[in-house]
């Protein structure tokens, strides 16, 4: 058995085996792969007692939405959520990865983690790979020193702002905060003005759609609205059921019964003095 | 945390001026259309080992055997199904290429996309469910599944096996689950049904329409079938038959349904 072929676990990090291959295919004409993007518009601002982030739901893959409904608010710390944009992979293996880090860290220090020292692993990670692994992100939370809101570009650069939008619909909720954005708002007066920015970008930008997530951070406190608003609810179903007037022809069919599974717990003697 | 890489490093050294390349790549914006991570300059193209279609565009990697998978969530129960088709390109090589494999009792994974990879990370996936058993003393439940396949394809981000899994189990109480995941193993949980391969656009189609929530196991296996069999035949590359599982917690059934060989 070759070395190549034992499949040890890995130290960790990324494998290029398979790029000389890939290449070589490359070369040969064959288009390589579209990833699934999460085209979407991501929100964050911070209002008088902490951090509003948002995003919408659309997965895209090329033209097609392949998920509907997914997640865009990635959970970092109890304090510290991030919205991702980009490649769908890149953003989740990598507020993944710094979320256990944090988590490390955190035992390592015995205390709560703070926003900066998240943005710091994101930057430090996103520019060491010069940009190839596609994840733009807005990080918000609060800590001890109070309310953070970052953006972190795809080759590592941070911004630090009181209102931040990014991905595909950024120009369009950037509209609605550039227009109605004021200090000192309320968490209700906060959520509306997320909500609409979202909107904006659901309605106006292809690449985002569907519902609108929102998750408020306050000092101590998070509450996570997933599905906060369905701007886009499913009323055109069909109500009548599907019926198949030709049912499907079978050429063979194989039944295997399952056993359940006995769990065998053994009493022990006692032990003998 | 990771030594700084240059990903398109080129093995000849002929070709090392290219791997400068990508330091003037212009900087990527968010959200706008991003490359696939590769050199902007084009590969010098071999015009007499060209993977070529008649059409002459260049063809996708996932276009080269053809392949058409769904997965599908009813009540307490899953269904799995594959086409059967093994081509190389526009000529059909095999009518009876498995698509789906077990896992455990409880857990089927069916991988699109090139076959040759498709082959190589089922047999890395089950060498490492078999050692997770080993140490475990249990089968692998399949929510940590769908994340070892996500490990497994991401770490192999820059050059990635050009393969989409679908992902379908009974996990705790019998609750069915179902995921996909594109080729560097971004996941899609959900709730409905999950769909991969070329005929994937029409498989969408076909399931939004015909899908209902709560189905028996019999009347899952009829929608099921029926979204397989009309949406691979409106693609040239899937066909030739459907290989379906239905999964509930007491048996499996496993059927071959009868299509158009064409």
């Amino acid at each position: 058995m070759s070395k190549a072929t034992i499949d040890l676990p890995p130290k960790g990090g990324f494998s290029f085996d398979l790029c000389r291959r890939n290449d070589m295919l490359s070369k040969k004409g064959v288009r390589p792969p579209s990833y699934r993007k999460t085209g979407t518009t991501i929100v964050g601002i911070i209002f008088q007692d902490g951090v509003i982030l948002g995003a919408d739901t659309r997965a895209t893959e090329g033209p097609i939405v392949c998920d509907k409904n997914c997640e865009k608010i990635h959970y970092m710390a109890p304090n510290i959520y991030c919205c991702g944009a980009g490649t769908a992979a890149d953003t989740e293996a990598v507020t993944d990865m710094v979320s256990s880090q944090l988590q490390l860290h955190r035992y390592h220090t015995g205390r709560e983690s703070r926003v900066v020292t998240a943005l710091t692993f994101l930057k430090r990670h996103l520019f060491n790979y010069q940009g190839h692994v596609q994840a733009a992100l807005v990080l918000g939370g609060v800590d001890f020193t109070g309310p953070h809101l970052h953006t972190i570009y795809p080759h590592g650069s941070t911004d630090t702002l009181p209102f931040a939008t990014m991905g595909s619909g950024s120009l369009a909720a950037m509209s609605v905060f550039e227009s109605k954005y004021r200090e000192g708002l309320t968490k209700d007066e906060g959520i509306n003005l997320v909500s609409e920015a979202i909107c904006a970008g659901i309605f106006n930008d292809l690449g985002s759609g569907s519902n609108v997530d929102i998750c408020v951070i306050t000092k101590g406190h998070k509450e996570y609205l997933r599905n906060h608003l369905l701007p886009n609810a499913d009323v055109y179903a069909l109500k009548r059921e599907y019926t198949f007037p030709k049912k499907t022809e079978v050429l063979l069919t194989k039944i295997t019964p399952l056993r359940a599974k006995v769990k065998i717990i053994e009493g022990g003697d006692a032990m003998e003095e | 945390m990771g030594r700084l890489i240059n990903a398109n490093d080129k093995v000849n050294d002929h070709q090392a001026n290219e791997s400068c390349a990508f330091f003037n790549l212009s900087p990527l914006h968010s959200g706008l259309h991003f490359s696939a991570g590769r050199s902007p300059i084009p590969a010098k193209l071999d015009a007499a080992r060209r993977i070529d279609t008649p059409a002459g565009s260049p063809m996708s990697i996932f276009e080269y055997n053809g392949s058409a998978l769904i997965a599908m969530v009813g009540k307490n129960c899953f269904a799995i199904a594959s086409d059967r088709r093994l081509g190389v390109q526009l000529q059909t090589i095999a009518t009876d290429f498995q698509k789906i494999y077990k896992v455990h009792d409880k857990l089927f994974l069916g991988l699109s996309g090139l076959a040759t990879d498709a082959q190589t990370l089922y047999q890395r996936l089950v060498f490492r469910h078999k050692l997770y058993q080993l140490r475990e003393e249990r089968d692998m439940k399949p929510e940590t599944f769908a994340n070892l396949v996500s490990s497994i394809l991401y770490e192999k981000r820059f050059g990635p096996y050009f393969c989409q899994p679908v992902i379908a189990g009974l996990g705790d109480e019998d609750k069915p689950f179902i995921c996909t995941m594109d080729s560097i193993g971004a996941k899609e949980l959900a709730k409905d049904f999950v769909v991969a391969g070329t005929a994937s656009e029409s498989l969408y189609g076909a399931c939004e329409s015909m899908f209902k929530p709560d189905m028996e196991p019999e009347e899952l296996f009829e929608t099921i079938s029926q979204a397989l069999l009309s949406s691979v035949d409106r693609d040239c590359l899937s066909g030739w038959g459907g290989h379906v599982y239905v999964v509930t917690s007491t048996e499996i059934r496993e059927r071959i349904l009868k299509g158009r060989m064409d």
